[in-house]
C-alpha cells in the first residue's frame, strides 16, 4: 500500500527510470561530427587506395530514436560533402547486424568510413572492431566510450569544443594512417 | 645590383613563405582542421547544442583550459583577460559588471543573468548576483563558460539585459578521481579546493556524481587613503582590515536521465569602504545561497524531446554597519538590512523536430515559480535596544512561456524566431521576442543579423524599501527594457577565427534613485509613511533612458597542433544615459592573451594583458565628474607538472594603477579619494590529481 508521498515519487521515479533508457552522452552536433570526420579521413594516407574511385560512408544504426535522429542529420551533412580528398563521396545507410556481417558489407560495397550512431554498446563496438582487423577501413563513433572498446575514432565534447579521440592500435590493425600533423590535433585513447 | 641580390633572395623567400607555403593543401587543411576543432560549441543561446558561428547571438566561450594555462582563480578575471565585450570593474568588495560600454553602478550584478548548468543564480530580492570570488562557484570544478552577449531574456526572462553568463561544470570523465589545489599570494590569500568525480553504473543506467568545495579567503591589501574631514572628526588613515571570504560548494549527481544538482556559498565581504565608518571589521556585508536544482531530459522520439526541471533556491543578504547615520536621538548605532529570499518552481520545455533532421525545430517552455521576500531595515543604539524600520514580507507568482522556432532550410541560411511572456504579480507583464538570421555564404564565413529585446523586473528592494525618514517605497514601477539590433561577421582562416560585431541598444525605463515629488511626499506624510517636515526624500522611478553602440572585434587562433594559442578582442562603445556618461563604464577597453604549452613535462607559458580606457569616477559630486586613470594590466603565468599527479601554478599581475573608477570616502564634492587596488598580486599554488 503506497501512502505517503515520498514513497510515491519513489515509485514514480522506479517506473521513469527504465522508460527513460540509457542517456549515451552524444554531445557534439552530428552536422560537425560529419565536417571534422570527413575532413579527417582526407588525412588518411591509406584513404585514396581504399576508396578506389569514391569515397563511401556508411552511417550505422540500431534502432532507437536518437540512432534516427542522427541518422537523418548526420547523413544530411554528410551528403552536402560532394568530395572527400578530391574523390567522389557517397553515403548509404544501413542497420547494424553483427560485425562479421558489417565486414561482408564493406568488402562488397567497398566501405571506405564507417560511422557509428549512437545506441551501439561497448560489445557491439568490440565486435565491430574484431571483424574489422584486416580490413581497410575507418570507423569512427558518435559516442566517444566507443573508442575505448575498439573504434577508430570518437567525438568527445571538452570545454566547450569538439575533441578527437583516437585509437591507433585498432588503427593500425584496420589500415588507417593518420599523419603526424593530425595526429597532434587528436588525443590518443590508447 | 649585387649589393641587392641578398635582399630580393631573402625578399622573395619571404614572399614564397608567406604566400605559397600557407596554401600548400595538406598544411592548409590541417589548419583549417584546427579551426574547426576551436569552434565553440555552445548551448545557451538556443537552449540546443550548435557551433557558435550559428548562435542565434553573439556567443564565446572561456574553456577550462584557459582558466588552467592562465591559472585564474575568479570568473571576473577571466572574463577580462579573455572575454569579448564584457569587463568588470573592481568596486567596493566585489566587482560590477557591464558590457559594451554600459554598467550600471551599484546593481549588484542584477543586469546580466548568471546560470550555474542552466540554473539561474540571480536572487529576486534585488536580483544579485556576484563574478569575482564572491560568485561562489567552485572554479575547479567548471568546464566552460558560455557568454552570450546582448538581450537574452527570451529564453531566461528577467536580468538578461547585457547578456547570459551559463557556466557550465565538468563531466565526471573528464573529472575523475580526487583533486587538490591550494593557492596562498600576495595580497595575503587563501584558497583551498577539493574535488571529486566518479561514473557509476546502475543496472543499464550509467550515472555519474560531480562535486567540489572552495574556500577563497583574502585580506588587505593594506592601502593608505587621504584624510578628510569626516563631521567632527576625520575618515582616511591606513586601512588594513579589508577582508573577503567564500566558501562554496557544487555537487551534481546523475542516473540515466535524471539529474540533481545542489550548490551553496556564503561571502562575507569586511571593511570595504562601502560606507561611512573607515577601516572597521566590524562594518561588513554578507551573501548566502543555497540552491537545488532535479531534471529529467529524455528524448521521447526520433521527433520530440523533453525537459522537466524543479528547482527551490533560498537566498540571505545581511549588512551589518556601525554607523552615526542613526535615528533621532542616537549619536551612534548599529544598521542592518537584512534581506531575504526564497523562491521555487518548475520549468518544462518541449521540443519538436518537424523533420527529425534538426532543420525545423519548435521549442514551447513554460517557467513558473513562486517567490516569497523578506526585509527590514534596524537601528540598535548603544544600550542595545533594536528599532526595526519598515519590515515587508511580500510573495508573488511569476510564470514564463516562450516559443522558439528555428529553421535551417538550407545550407547557408539558418532563422530563429521567438519570444517570450513574463507575467509576475505586481509588475507588468512583458514580452521579450528575438529574431536571428544567419546567412553563412562563403567558405568559413558567416553574416548574422540579430534583432532582440530583454527586460528586467524591479526587484523587490526597488518596490518595498522604505526607510520611512528619506525614502518611499515604490510599488508602481514598471520592468526596465532594451531593445538592440546586431550584425556579426566571422571568418575562419585555417586556425584563424576573427569576428566583427556592431550593434546599437536602446534602454527605456531604466530605474534610478530620484528625488519624491512634491505630491508623493505630501501623500506619504498624510498616509503616515514620512514624518511631517520630511526633505530630501528618494524614490525609485522608471526615470531614465540609455542609448549605446559600438563594435566589438575579436581574433582567437592556434598553432603547433594546438600548444601555441593566442587571441585578442577589442571593443568600442559610446554610451549615454540621459545625455550624460555612465558611471565607471569603460568605453574602450580590450585584452589580448598568448599561451604556449612546451610539452614533455616542461610548463606552459601564459601571458595575458587588459587595456581599459578612462572612465567616469563613481560616487562623486563633482560636475561634470571627472575621469579615472587608464588601465593597463599584465599577467604572466606559468604552469606545469612536478611528478605523481603533482602541478604547480605561479602567476603575477601587474596593474598600472591603484586607483579605481570608484570614490570613497566622507568628502564627494571635491575631487574624491577613490577605492585602491593592488599594483601588484601574485598567486602560487600546488594540485594535486588522484
Amino acid at each position: 500500500m503506497i501512502t505517503s508521498p515520498a514513497r510515491r515519487i519513489a515509485l514514480a521515479l522506479a517506473l521513469a527510470l527504465p522508460a527513460a533508457g540509457l542517456a549515451e552522452d552524444v554531445p557534439v552536433p552530428y552536422s560537425l561530427q560529419a565536417e571534422l570526420l570527413l575532413m579527417i579521413a582526407g588525412h588518411d594516407h591509406n584513404l585514396p587506395a581504399r576508396a578506389g574511385g569514391e569515397v563511401r560512408t556508411l552511417v550505422l544504426a540500431k534502432p532507437g530514436d536518437e540512432a534516427a535522429r542522427a541518422v537523418t542529420q548526420f547523413k544530411a551533412a554528410a551528403a552536402g560533402k560532394a568530395t572527400v580528398a578530391g574523390l567522389p563521396h557517397a553515403v548509404e545507410v544501413a542497420d547494424f547486424t553483427t560485425g562479421p556481417a558489417l565486414a561482408g558489407l564493406c568488402k562488397a560495397k567497398h566501405v571506405s568510413i564507417v560511422y557509428l550512431t549512437p545506441g551501439f554498446t561497448s560489445s557491439d563496438a568490440s565486435g565491430i572492431a574484431k571483424a574489422l582487423e584486416g580490413e581497410s577501413v575507418l570507423t569512427a563513433s558518435a559516442a566517444p566510450a566507443m573508442v575505448k572498446s575498439g573504434i577508430v575514432l570518437g567525438f568527445d565534447l571538452v570545454a566547450g569544443r569538439a575533441k578527437l579521440l583516437v585509437d591507433l592500435t585498432q588503427a593500425a590493425k584496420q589500415h588507417v594512417a593518420f599523419g603526424t600533423d593530425v595526429l597532434s590535433l587528436m588525443a590518443v585513447s590508447k | 645590383m649585387t649589393a641587392l641580390r641578398p635582399f630580393t633572395l631573402a625578399a622573395s623567400a619571404a614572399l614564397f613563405a608567406l604566400f605559397v607555403l600557407p596554401t600548400f593543401p595538406s598544411a592548409q587543411e590541417v589548419s583549417d582542421l584546427a579551426g574547426l576543432l576551436n569552434e565553440p560549441v555552445v548551448s545557451t543561446a538556443s537552449k540546443a547544442a550548435e557551433t557558435a558561428d550559428l548562435a542565434p547571438a553573439s556567443a564565446t566561450v572561456i574553456t577550462s583550459e584557459d582558466l588552467k594555462r592562465y591559472a585564474f582563480t575568479t570568473l571576473s578575471d577571466a572574463i577580462n583577460f579573455l572575454g569579448v565585450g564584457m569587463l568588470t570593474e573592481q568596486s567596493y568588495g566585489t566587482v560590477e559588471i557591464g558590457a559594451r560600454g554600459v554598467l550600471f553602478t551599484g546593481d549588484f550584478g542584477n543586469h546580466v543573468l548568471l546560470l550555474v548548468d542552466g540554473h539561474a543564480v540571480n536572487e529576486p530580492w534585488d536580483e544579485t548576483a556576484y563574478y569575482d570570488q564572491s560568485a561562489g562557484i567552485p572554479l575547479d570544478l567548471v568546464d566552460h563558460v558560455e557568454v552570450i552577449l546582448g538581450p537574452g531574456s527570451v529564453l531566461y526572462g528577467s536580468s538578461a539585459m547585457l547578456g547570459v553568463i551559463n557556466v557550465i561544470t565538468k563531466r565526471a570523465r573528464d573529472y575523475s578521481g580526487l583533486h587538490l589545489v591550494a593557492d596562498s599570494g600576495y595580497p595575503e590569500l587563501l584558497h583551498l579546493s577539493g574535488g571529486f568525480g566518479q561514473e557509476f553504473q546502475v543496472g543499464s543506467h550509467t550515472g555519474e556524481v560531480v562535486m567540489g568545495v572552495d574556500l577563497h579567503d583574502t585580506w588587505g591589501p593594506s592601502e593608505l587613503y587621504g584624510l578628510q574631514p569626516n563631521g567632527s572628526g576625520t575618515w582616511g588613515g591606513n586601512a588594513t582590515h579589508r577582508f573577503i571570504g567564500v566558501p562554496s560548494g557544487y555537487l551534481r549527481v546523475s542516473l540515466g536521465d535524471f539529474q540533481l544538482a545542489l550548490r551553496g556559498s556564503q561571502s562575507t565581504r569586511a571593511a570595504t569602504e562601502i560606507w561611512g565608518n573607515f577601516d572597521d571589521p566590524n562594518n561588513w556585508e554578507r551573501d548566502s545561497y543555497l540552491s537545488a536544482d532535479a531534471r529529467w531530459s529524455s528524448q521521447l522520439s526520433r521527433t520530440v524531446a523533453m525537459s522537466v526541471r524543479v528547482y527551490g533556491d533560498l537566498y540571505q543578504y545581511d549588512e551589518n554597519d556601525p554607523t552615526n547615520l542613526c535615528l533621532a536621538g542616537q549619536a551612534t548605532c548599529l544598521y542592518q538590512n537584512p534581506g531575504k529570499s526564497r523562491w521555487a518552481g518548475s520549468e518544462v520545455n518541449v521540443s519538436y523536430d518537424w523533420l527529425g533532421d534538426g532543420r525545423y525545430v519548435t521549442l514551447l517552455g513554460v517557467d513558473a515559480r513562486y517567490i516569497w521576500v523578506y526585509s527590514n531595515s534596524s537601528y540598535t543604539d548603544t544600550t542595545g535596544a533594536t528599532t526595526v524600520i519598515a519590515p515587508y514580507t511580500e510573495d508573488a507568482t511569476m510564470v514564463g512561456a516562450y516559443l522558439q522556432q528555428t529553421a535551417r532550410p538550407t545550407d547557408w541560411l539558418s532563422l530563429n524566431v521567438g519570444f517570450r511572456l513574463d507575467a509576475e504579480t505586481d509588475v507588468p507583464s512583458h514580452l521579450s521576442p528575438r529574431a536571428a538570421a544567419v546567412f553563412s555564404t562563403w567558405t568559413g564565413g558567416t553574416l548574422k543579423a540579430i534583432y532582440s529585446e530583454a527586460f528586467r523586473a524591479p526587484s523587490f528592494y526597488e518596490r518595498f524599501y522604505t526607510d520611512n525618514v528619506e525614502q518611499l517605497a515604490a510599488s508602481g514601477l514598471r520592468p526596465e527594457q532594451v531593445r538592440s539590433i546586431e550584425g556579426v561577421v566571422e571568418q575562419r582562416v585555417g586556425a584563424n577565427h576573427l569576428r566583427l560585431s556592431a550593434y546599437r541598444y536602446w534602454w527605456s525605463d531604466m530605474v534610478l534613485l530620484e528625488n519624491a515629488t512634491q505630491s508623493q511626499v505630501e501623500t506619504a506624510i498624510a498616509n503616515g509613511l514620512l514624518p511631517a517636515g520630511a526633505t530630501g526624500v528618494t524614490i525609485y522611478t522608471n526615470a531614465s533612458q540609455v542609448e549605446s553602440y559600438g563594435l566589438d572585434l575579436s581574433w582567437d587562433a592556434s598553432a603547433v597542433g594546438q600548444r601555441l594559442r593566442w587571441g585578442a578582442a577589442a571593443t568600442l562603445a559610446h554610451a549615454q544615459q540621459d545625455g550624460m556618461p555612465l558611471a565607471a563604464a569603460a568605453q574602450a577597453f580590450g585584452n589580448a592573451h598568448l599561451s604556449y604549452d612546451l610539452g614533455g613535462g616542461l610548463p606552459t607559458l601564459a601571458f595575458a594583458a587588459l587595456a581599459v580606457g578612462p572612465r567616469q569616477i563613481s560616487g562623486t559630486n563633482v560636475v561634470p565628474a571627472p575621469n579615472s586613470s587608464a588601465l593597463l594590466k599584465l599577467r604572466l603565468a606559468v604552469t606545469g607538472p612536478i611528478c605523481c599527479g603533482l602541478s604547480y601554478r605561479v602567476a603575477a599581475t601587474w596593474a598600472s594603477t591603484n586607483t579605481t573608477a570608484y570614490a570613497v570616502g566622507p568628502a564627494r564634492d571635491q575631487p574624491s579619494e577613490l577605492l585602491l587596488q593592488p599594483i601588484w598580486q601574485v598567486l602560487a599554488g600546488l594540485r594535486f590529481d588522484l
